[in-house]
């Protein structure tokens, strides 16, 4: 170490040491704070995907030709003792009164990780909101297709109806609205 | 008058001689000390109440809860200054000391190599495995300390080891999450002799 070298040192060490040795000090303590809020969000995803907005839930349009291929994905951080569910409701339509919308719920595909929710069983899609995947805790299910749960439509008559009233072009170029929304089911 | 003129000049001879013999050399001994010195302290420069705080959420649905520029922090410095006995290294160890990690997430403690300062610094092993900070256990972040210093700036460029704070969901325990807000631990730094 040359003198120029051992001169900074000292000074450097007699400055540092005045500031940081006013009280020795072997030992410090730091505060860390940590912090999960209570989230969930959901998209949807899939090839026939025609439109999705997110705010208040996730809406889709669908059409005669929306069968499968669609996937919902959803994360989810929740309170102690407390659960998300997802629920559907139309939120635009032009159906004609005869035809019904059948949603399938699947499975989980397990791409995730935590406490996925539960599909229940098929449902006929209303303008008020239904259940369709319950007792959601934290998890994630993963993002994209064969992610998530899968959701089928189905175009139904309803009964009673004649099938002979209504053709299938009668069908083409109708398109609804779904909306998913995730909430707390505290 | 005359003897007393005498007496005089007979006192001076006699001190003269005395004062010749007080010029011989004598040698002395002094007792230099340098005492053992370790100090520190952690300058937290932009943070409120000097207080680390960390977030963690979900930020795309169907994504897990991950690391974000709020689940991660680098805005704290450790200094310290060390001056220590011959072949005598120290080191700075950390452990939570008050508090605990909620359930389902690991918080971790990395630092950056210090380049300020001079001596014989140490050296962390943490830049490339950073430690798992668990209640009571005790784990080592810088080792090898000499005497040295880390310089004491407090604003831009600043010195001393740079700490990096990863708050994230423990991958095989992501399922335990729950929300909660304002879960304080307390990490406690001390330097020690190796």
């Amino acid at each position: 170490m040359s003198f120029q070298s051992r001169c900074v040192f000292i000074l450097g060490f007699f400055l540092t040491n005045s500031i940081l040795a006013q009280k020795e000090v072997e030992s410090v303590k730091l505060p860390v704070q940590m912090s999960i809020p209570s989230a969930a969000s959901l998209s949807l995803t899939g090839s026939d995907l025609q439109f999705s907005i997110t705010g208040k839930g996730t809406e889709q349009i669908i059409s005669t030709s929306t069968v499968r291929s669609v996937w919902i994905n959803y994360s989810s951080v929740v309170d102690v003792n407390s659960t998300n569910a997802i629920s559907v409701n139309l939120s635009t339509w032009n159906l004609p009164a005869e035809v019904a919308i059948t949603l399938k719920v699947g499975p989980d595909a397990g791409a995730g990780f935590g406490q996925t929710g539960t599909p229940t069983n098929s449902i006929v899609l209303s303008t008020y909101p239904q259940v369709i995947i319950s007792n959601i805790g934290t998890c994630f299910t993963g993002q994209g297709i064969k992610k998530g749960h899968e959701l089928s439509y189905t175009w139904v008559l309803r009964p009673g109806f004649d099938s002979e009233i209504l053709t299938e072009g009668d069908l083409v170029g109708l398109r609804v609205a779904v909306t998913y929304t995730i909430s707390s089911s505290k | 008058m005359k003897s007393l003129k005498i007496c005089f000049l007979l006192w001076y001879v006699l001190f003269s001689f005395g004062k010749a013999e007080a010029l011989v050399t004598k040698t002395y001994t002094f007792n230099i000390k340098i005492n053992d010195i370790k100090t520190m302290r952690i300058i937290t420069p932009g943070l409120a109440n000097g207080q680390i705080n960390l977030l963690l959420f979900p930020v795309q649905a169907g994504a897990n809860v991950t690391t974000s520029p709020n689940s991660t922090d680098n805005h704290s410095w450790l200094q310290f200054t060390s001056i220590a006995p011959n072949n005598t290294f120290r080191k700075i160890q950390v452990s939570i000391t008050n508090g605990s990690i909620p359930r389902g997430t690991i918080l971790t403690l990395s630092a950056i190599q210090c380049t300020t300062g001079a001596g014989v610094r140490g050296t962390t092993a943490t830049s490339a495995d950073p430690i798992l900070l668990k209640r009571n256990e005790t784990k080592p972040l810088v080792t090898g300390i000499g005497s040295c210093y880390t310089g004491i700036s407090a604003t831009t460029p600043y010195s001393g080891y740079n700490l990096i704070y990863s708050f994230m969901p423990d991958p095989n325990n992501l399922g335990l999450i729950t929300s909660f807000t304002n879960n304080i631990v307390t990490v406690t730094f001390t330097i020690i002799n190796e």
